[in-house]
């Protein structure tokens, strides 16, 4: 989260609220999500009579972040290569969703609806990744 | 929750996620409407996000390949052993009709024929500066600070990059396929645009646009817009994906970042700016939204710090970042 500077100049105030504060929102609904995955996790592992927070050795967190990338650029992939496209460079590649309708020629409507598509299947996937 | 709700929540995701997105107000309207909008709201947004932070950290690669061992999805900032040798005065014996200039890429070195039998054209980048470079076909090379490049005017679409880092933009010719040889390796494409970034004996392709076709006398490895491959000279390739645009940032005049981690930030404003810009691992997975103009920083480098907030000091040929 970054506060800018004194001196630069804020284009929308209350759009520039209304951002920071999704952000925040955000940042916070995941940490708080990650804890209480831990704690079912550890609950699982020693009983219900347990303690306490466990912390998921770091290699294993990021071995599973690796496995959840390759699988979530494989469900892209099979959205089809224009809303891969589509997804990559507005998500990945920071490109506003005019931007990358312009990129590509086609209307912002159509970027929605490939970027709904890819979300839908991407939401489905992360699902389906928990419970496993 | 209906399937139409859940299509909702998701149609408001991604009309959200849009940094351009003014329309707070609809979208509280929408909300308040039932509670269990927010929730579903936040799943699908938190889902997208976390899988977004793990495709950026991690480009993938094809299942059954061997792991890498350095992580490619946070390119190491190149540490450039190179030093500009000006022995005597450089001859600036070129052909017009083989090289010109792109404006906006200020100062090139050209050393002159090399003392070889081969009469080769060399172009060797002083670290610090990058040049841009368009042969007789209208292909492009933009080579980055601290690398070293031969052309062989006999072949004009056949370069070798000794080492360094250099993005090549080819103009389509079936009939003559332009090739790049890196090391023992040889990269051969028709028409594309490419990365080629060769240090201490290891060679990355990783193309943009097109195909191209890695090592085609040996195992050939074909690669499409958004692959690449660590080429080893005594191991097998390791091939991995990254988003197409992210290749070359650093050759733009303005790299743009929505969440990219800084080790990646650095990475690219070192091939901007051919110094090595270090990042304190503390800060690497720091996230980075906006944009940066690269000639402003090239000009005055220590604004960096205020820009991506951090501490900046020097560090050899180069500068590290570290937390504030």
């Amino acid at each position: 989260m970054r506060i800018p500077r004194s001196d630069a100049v804020i284009h929308d105030p209350k759009a520039y609220l209304y951002r920071m504060a999704h952000r925040l929102l955000i940042d916070w609904k995941r940490s708080k999500r990650q804890a209480e995955i831990r704690d079912a996790l550890w609950a699982e592992l020693v009983g219900a009579s347990s303690h306490g927070i466990s912390e998921q050795p770091a290699a294993d967190r990021v071995l599973e972040a690796r496995q959840m990338s390759t699988r979530a650029f494989a469900v892209i992939r099979h959205q089809g290569e224009r809303a891969a496209r589509v997804f990559l460079r507005h998500r990945l590649d920071g490109l506003t969703q005019r931007q990358v309708a312009a990129e590509i020629g086609i209307s912002i409507g159509t970027v929605e609806g490939d970027l709904r598509r890819v979300y839908r299947a991407l939401a489905s996937f992360r699902a389906s990744f928990d419970n496993a | 929750m209906s399937d139409n709700e859940a299509d909702d929540a998701v149609a408001w995701a991604v009309r959200v996620s849009d940094l351009e997105f003014t329309d707070w107000d609809a979208f509280d309207a929408w909300l308040a409407g039932d509670p269990a909008r927010g929730p579903a709201y936040m799943d699908a947004t938190i889902a997208v996000e976390e899988l977004a932070a793990a495709m950026t950290a991690f480009p993938s690669r094809p299942a059954g390949l061997p792991p890498v061992s350095a992580e490619l999805g946070e390119i190491v900032p190149l540490r450039s052993r190179a030093r500009w040798t000006t022995g005597g005065a450089w001859r600036g014996s070129l052909s017009a009709a083989a090289l010109a200039l792109a404006a906006g890429i200020a100062g090139f070195f050209f050393l002159g024929q090399a003392e070889t039998a081969r009469r080769l054209r060399i172009i060797e980048t002083p670290l610090g500066q990058a040049a841009r470079i368009t042969l007789t076909d209208g292909s492009q090379i933009v080579v980055a600070g601290a690398s070293r490049l031969t052309l062989d005017p006999d072949s004009p679409r056949e370069v070798t990059v000794e080492r360094g880092r250099a993005i090549f933009t080819v103009t389509h010719d079936p009939g003559s396929p332009f090739r790049v040889a890196a090391g023992s390796h040889r990269i051969v494409d028709v028409g594309t645009v490419f990365e080629i970034v060769r240090i201490a004996g290891t060679t990355n392709v990783a193309v943009a646009e097109g195909a191209v076709t890695v090592d085609p006398a040996r195992t050939p490895i074909a690669l499409d817009a958004g692959e690449g491959a660590v080429l080893h000279d005594d191991r097998p390739a390791e091939l991995f994906f990254r988003a197409p645009m992210s290749i070359g940032q650093w050759s733009k005049d303005r790299m743009s970042y929505g969440g990219a981690p800084l080790t990646q930030v650095a990475a690219d404003l070192s091939g901007a700016l051919g110094r090595p810009i270090m990042v304190d691992p503390g800060i690497g997975r720091r996230r980075f939204t906006g944009s940066l103009a690269v000639a402003p920083i090239r000009a005055r480098p220590q604004e960096l710090a205020v820009l991506l907030d951090v501490r900046m000091h020097r560090d050899g040929d180069g500068w590290k970042l570290t937390g504030r």
